[in-house]
């Protein structure tokens, strides 16, 4: 049985190919401005890699696919759509089934998800009135320092005194990080307190809907070791992470795929 | 008979949006009719105004219905361009755009309250200041006791004294009673409509009637508009449930504490994507109101302390809990959905006390959507489709 999940992000999509209820191929390719076509192309770049490996197959063979994200609804080859809340909660609870609450922080969004012991949605938020807390907020600040986005997480971690970014605006939390940077505060007190700043907004979201252990931290951000580094220290717990945390929503559906060819859905 | 989707544009929606549009004509109209005119604060009773047959105008009512007409921007605009911050309500906020930009009837009396609010307070010290006319302050207690109401009947003596000699008129008390008397009627028959709206399924649309129940008896109280009103909306529920034209429901949901009008396209999406029919509002509960037409002033203030939407911000949240208790008893709700407003300082911070409850003690999950109530630069209506979506999904 082959089943596929594909997460349709703002910047990224994700896909997971199952054979027989194991992960056998994944992708993660620049969404752009088509989400059909990327999510299309992004199964396809699965099958291809499937295929190196002997399993033939094509998008049209798949025996289900679920779409997830926030473009799901553009993937018109999709079976079923399913949102992120519930193919997060699915995917991190497959990777760590002792998983209580699930925060996913993604380019443009973060949410956090409490789960009952048994696995079941009971309550989650959302950030709907700004981009503090997300990659995007990242990426823009770490433009400003002239890092890769990529290298912030090593870098925070050689901060002494993380600087304070009080800012939630990103806008304005901008404007803070020039004034650091003119003030020749290294930058690495500059981006272990834009991590600080990120974990203050999630720990908030956490505790509007309960922080249940254990915590496992999903998401294209989760790459990022110093804001899981700093989210552990603000909510004093050790915080589970997989090892490709952004396919996380995305292996989700792909179970929810699996589960419903099994006709448990 | 299989049951048909009854259409918005039914009988009870025409005869509501004629409602609101004679009762605003009436506002409009009322200098060139020879009537006094007079600005109020949306917790008090519009009785008053009846009485001494003068004309009651709410402000932030106009800004509603300005802002689902589309047309609202331009009071917010004219507010904020007088120094008014971005986040303040937009209701108080439209409200002291209506006085500052002269694009509204002129008062000949203010009559303002400290509920739910300190800016809906403020905006009418504005409105007397612009239009240079008299204001009197009504203090409205939050008990709902024998002391509160000797209080608050005191209160609105003190206010029908006032208007009467601003307007050098004389109050007639036969015509004080009858006003209240029709006032009585009306809230029976808004009660009659909510236990209708028990029935499962609920006989009444969401958007049909969102955000109607509480008008009548709130804005048009004393009148026989308002009876007439319930009565046609009780007729037709009745008539529907006779002939098995209910819409199928799934789930029962309350909708708290406001709707914000740009939202009102989600509540018809809800009926047809997930079953999940809104069976009553905070606003739309009427409690049972003891009203005697021999004790006016009294019964007015029974009325005004168990008011809809204000009573839920007039004292301590705690206080009213035991609303969202009956009503989540008495309708059955499955699930509640909460438009924190973001101006509003009451609303949001009831969330958590309100989520608490309803999870502790009935086990009734609540989404909670941030926006505005009237600023549409404030309301992403396809995030909050998201966030409901999600919501459904793990109802399921």
């Amino acid at each position: 049985m082959l089943v596929a999940g594909v997460d349709v992000g703002s910047l990224t999509v994700k896909a997971v190919i199952l054979k027989d209820g194991e992960v056998a191929a994944t992708t993660t390719l620049i969404t752009g401005d088509d989400a059909a076509t990327a999510a299309r192309t992004a199964i396809n770049e699965a099958l291809k890699s499937l295929a190196e490996r002997g399993v033939s197959a094509t998008l049209d063979s798949l025996d289900y696919v679920v779409a997830t994200g926030v473009g799901r609804k553009e993937v018109a080859f999709a079976h079923e759509v399913k949102t992120d809340v519930r193919c997060d909660a699915v995917g991190a609870r497959h990777l760590f089934p002792s998983v209580r609450t699930v925060v996913d922080i993604g380019a443009e969004s973060c949410k956090v998800i409490r789960l009952s012991k048994k696995g079941r949605v009971e309550d989650f938020t959302a950030n709907d009135k700004c981009a503090s807390g997300t990659g995007m907020f990242l990426d823009t600040l770490a433009k400003v320092i002239g890092v890769g986005v990529e290298k912030l997480g090593e870098l925070s971690l050689k901060a002494k005194e993380p600087a304070k970014i009080s800012s939630m605006c990103v806008v304005f939390a901008e404007s803070e990080v020039i004034s650091y940077i003119h003030k020749k505060t290294p930058v690495e007190d500059i981006i272990a307190g834009v991590h600080e700043s990120i974990s203050n907004r999630i720990f908030g979201m956490m505790n509007r809907v309960g922080i249940e252990k254990d915590v496992a931290l999903v998401g294209g951000v989760a790459r990022n070791v110093g804001v899981v580094r700093a989210l552990e220290a603000r909510a004093g717990e050790n915080i589970l992470v997989p090892e490709a945390p952004q396919i996380a929503g995305a292996l989700g559906a792909a179970l929810i795929a699996a589960k419903a060819c099994e006709g448990g859905a | 008979m299989a049951a048909t989707i009854p259409q918005i544009d039914s009988e009870v929606q025409k005869q509501y949006a004629q409602f609101v549009a004679n009762f605003f004509k009436s506002a409009f109209d009322a200098r060139n009719a020879g009537k006094k005119l007079v600005w109020m604060a949306y917790y008090l009773p519009s009785e008053l105004c009846y009485a001494l047959d003068a004309v009651p105008f709410y402000p932030e009512i106009w800004g509603g219905v300005c802002a689902r007409q589309g047309i609202v921007l331009k009071y917010l605009e004219a507010a904020e361009s007088f120094g008014y911050p971005r986040e303040l309500c937009s209701a108080t906020k439209s409200a002291a755009g209506m006085a500052l930009s002269g694009e509204a009837p002129p008062p000949d009396a203010v009559l303002s309250t400290q509920p739910v609010c300190d800016g809906g307070m403020k905006v009418h010290e504005l409105v007397a200041v612009r239009y240079k006319c008299p204001h009197f302050f009504i203090d409205v207690p939050y008990t709902k006791d024998k002391n509160g109401i000797e209080y608050l009947t005191g209160e609105l003596e003190g206010a029908l004294k006032f208007l009467t000699e601003s307007f050098g008129t004389e109050l007639s008390e036969a015509r004080l009673k009858k006003v209240v008397e029709l006032s009585k009627r009306a809230e029976e028959l808004h009660l009659e409509v909510n236990e209708l709206r028990k029935k499962k399924p609920s006989p009444l649309l969401s958007l049909e009637l969102f955000g109607q129940y509480f008008f009548p008896c709130s804005f048009l109280g004393g009148t026989q508009a308002a009876i007439d009103f319930y009565a046609m909306v009780a007729e037709v529920a009745k008539r529907r449930i006779k002939e098995g034209n209910v819409l199928e429901e799934k789930y029962r949901l309350l909708w708290a504490p406001l709707v914000p009008q740009s939202f009102l396209s989600i509540l018809q999406w809800l009926e047809l994507e997930y079953k999940a029919k809104v069976v009553m509002e905070m606003v739309g509960y009427a409690p049972k109101i003891e009203m005697d037409a021999a004790k006016p002033l009294e019964s007015l203030a029974r009325k005004t302390l168990e008011a809809r939407f204000p009573s839920l911000g007039n004292g301590p949240g705690v206080l009213n809990l035991d609303r969202y208790r009956e009503i989540v008893k008495d309708y059955d709700i499955d699930a509640v959905i909460y438009f924190a407003h973001w101006g509003c300082r009451t609303i949001c911070s009831a969330v958590k006390m309100v989520k608490d409850l309803l999870r502790e003690e009935f086990d009734v999950p609540m989404l909670v959507l941030d926006g505005d109530i009237f600023d549409p630069r404030n309301n992403p209506v396809e995030q909050a489709r998201a966030r409901v979506e999600e919501f459904f999904e793990m109802l399921e």
